[in-house]
């Protein structure tokens, strides 16, 4: 009990620092410092790309997301007044882009049949072993399917809970809804996916 | 012990360990009784279990040094800024710690056309000595839902409305005005009005109160039509413009 109250408190600390240098490297970034943003690019690219992937379902579209998130916040740092952390505002920009960008997609796909857009499952395969890959891709897609299946609102719940580290308290701040709101919406997302998924996860 | 309808909301979160010590003792106290909810945890934990497995697909490093030049070209001017699929109002995205808007359906729909809640507009009464002929009632909140039968309150408020004129207008012929200001227009006396101004009056008030969109011509009359909200006309107020002429 101790030793898990000590490893709580010692993630606590490891947060305060992050949060910490993210507000160092804001600073520096409002005066136009491009190693700060390389930094904060750095920092929390992973992390913009998996909630990007989760809700947009293609890896080169989510990496689109991740350019367009970082060029928002750089445009935008003058207005970013620390009231929350860089962390919550950058996952709320992502989601926003995110939520946006599949319109725009599904906009520029409608107009010209191109639907051509590759899963980023398929091109994950390259380091794996051919049955990895192929279930990988299978699982993958599957999961893909089902996520475009629920609801945008319940969608986004869930993806940024499963996002490592991120509590329903973070949800609730990134979405801009109530902890109860979050709750709902991530338990209907998953009882969603697990109609959408009975074949593939029994 | 707390029903199924109580403790559903929370059983996802439970599942996650997201719950306060007491919320998760009530439902856990609640699953020992109840099979339906300890299988719904189960699922939950299953499909979460499902998705933290799999991950999204790596990215080469070399592409994001791709993005990461980009980006710093555009710092330092040496790119032409791009052109943005996405849009947005960076500071209409930073949450605050001391109101947390909430996103709408209609909000996630142009996530980027949001802008800051206008200030609420406080009607007050016109001073004794003003004698407006048209009385404009600001819609002062946009209507949040329209339900089927919006219609319906729209036309019983206009004929509470009408109304209430009418009863309004009948003294003024039986106790015409006595004398009327030049060049003020003609006004009906409001002497059967029920109540006469003696200062500022603010309506604006609670959350649930608007004012609906009318816009009506009453000589010597304010009239003012409040509803509780879209669907439901609350009251309609008329008010003599003159005073207690």
């Amino acid at each position: 009990m101790v030793g898990g109250r000590r490893q709580g408190d010692a993630a606590d600390e490891a947060a305060e620092r992050e949060a910490r240098r993210d507000v160092e490297l804001v600073e520096r970034l409002k005066k136009g410092d491009s190693k700060a943003l390389d930094e904060l690019y750095r920092r929390h690219r992973e992390a913009a790309y998996g909630i990007a992937y989760r809700l947009v379902g293609s890896r080169e579209d989510a990496l689109d997301v991740v350019q367009e998130a970082f060029t928002h916040v750089m445009r935008g740092i003058q207005a970013f007044r620390g009231q929350s952390s860089f962390r919550t505002w950058l996952y709320r920009i992502v989601t926003h882009a995110a939520l946006d960008y599949r319109r725009w997609r599904a906009l520029r796909v409608a107009d010209s049949l191109d639907g051509d857009a590759s899963t980023g499952s398929a091109v994950a395969a390259v380091d794996r072993s051919p049955q990895e890959a192929a279930a990988d891709r299978d699982l993958g897609a599957a999961i893909d399917k089902a996520l475009s299946n629920i609801s945008e609102k319940n969608r986004a719940a869930l993806v940024l809970y499963a996002i490592e580290g991120m509590s329903y308290k973070e949800v609730a701040d990134v979405l801009g809804i109530s902890i109860g709101t979050v709750m709902s919406r991530i338990f209907n997302a998953r009882q969603r996916l697990r109609e959408l998924l009975a074949t593939e996860i029994g | 012990m707390a029903t199924c309808d109580e403790v559903k909301p929370m059983l996802g979160a439970f599942a996650d360990k997201q719950l306060s010590p007491l919320e998760a003792d009530a439902v856990a106290i609640h699953l020992e009784q109840c099979g339906r909810c300890r299988q719904a945890v189960r699922e939950q934990q299953r499909v979460q279990h499902v998705l933290n497995s799999f991950q999204p697909p790596p990215v080469a490093e070399a592409q994001w040094d791709q993005i990461g030049k980009r980006l710093r070209a555009e710092l330092e001017g040496k790119a032409a800024p791009a052109k943005l699929k996405t849009r947005t109002r960076i500071e209409s995205l930073e949450p605050t710690p001391m109101s947390v808007p909430s996103l709408r359906s209609d909000e996630l729909a142009t996530p980027f056309q949001r802008s800051p809640e206008p200030p609420r507009p406080v009607i007050r009464m016109p001073s004794t000595s003003a004698r407006p002929t048209t009385v404009t009632v600001l819609k002062i909140r946009p209507q949040q839902r329209r339900g089927r039968f919006a219609w319906v309150a729209h036309v019983v408020g206009a004929a509470a409305a009408m109304i209430i004129i009418t009863l309004g207008m009948v003294p003024a012929y039986l106790y015409p005005e006595p004398a009327a200001i030049p060049g003020a227009p003609a006004t009906a006396v409001a002497k059967a009005a029920p109540m006469a101004p003696t200062g500022p009056i603010a309506l604006a008030g609670p959350e649930d109160v608007c004012i609906m969109d009318v816009e009506m011509t009453v000589p010597g009359y304010n009239l003012i039509v409040s509803g509780g909200d879209a669907d439901d006309v609350a009251a309609v107020l008329v008010v003599p413009s003159k005073g207690n002429g």
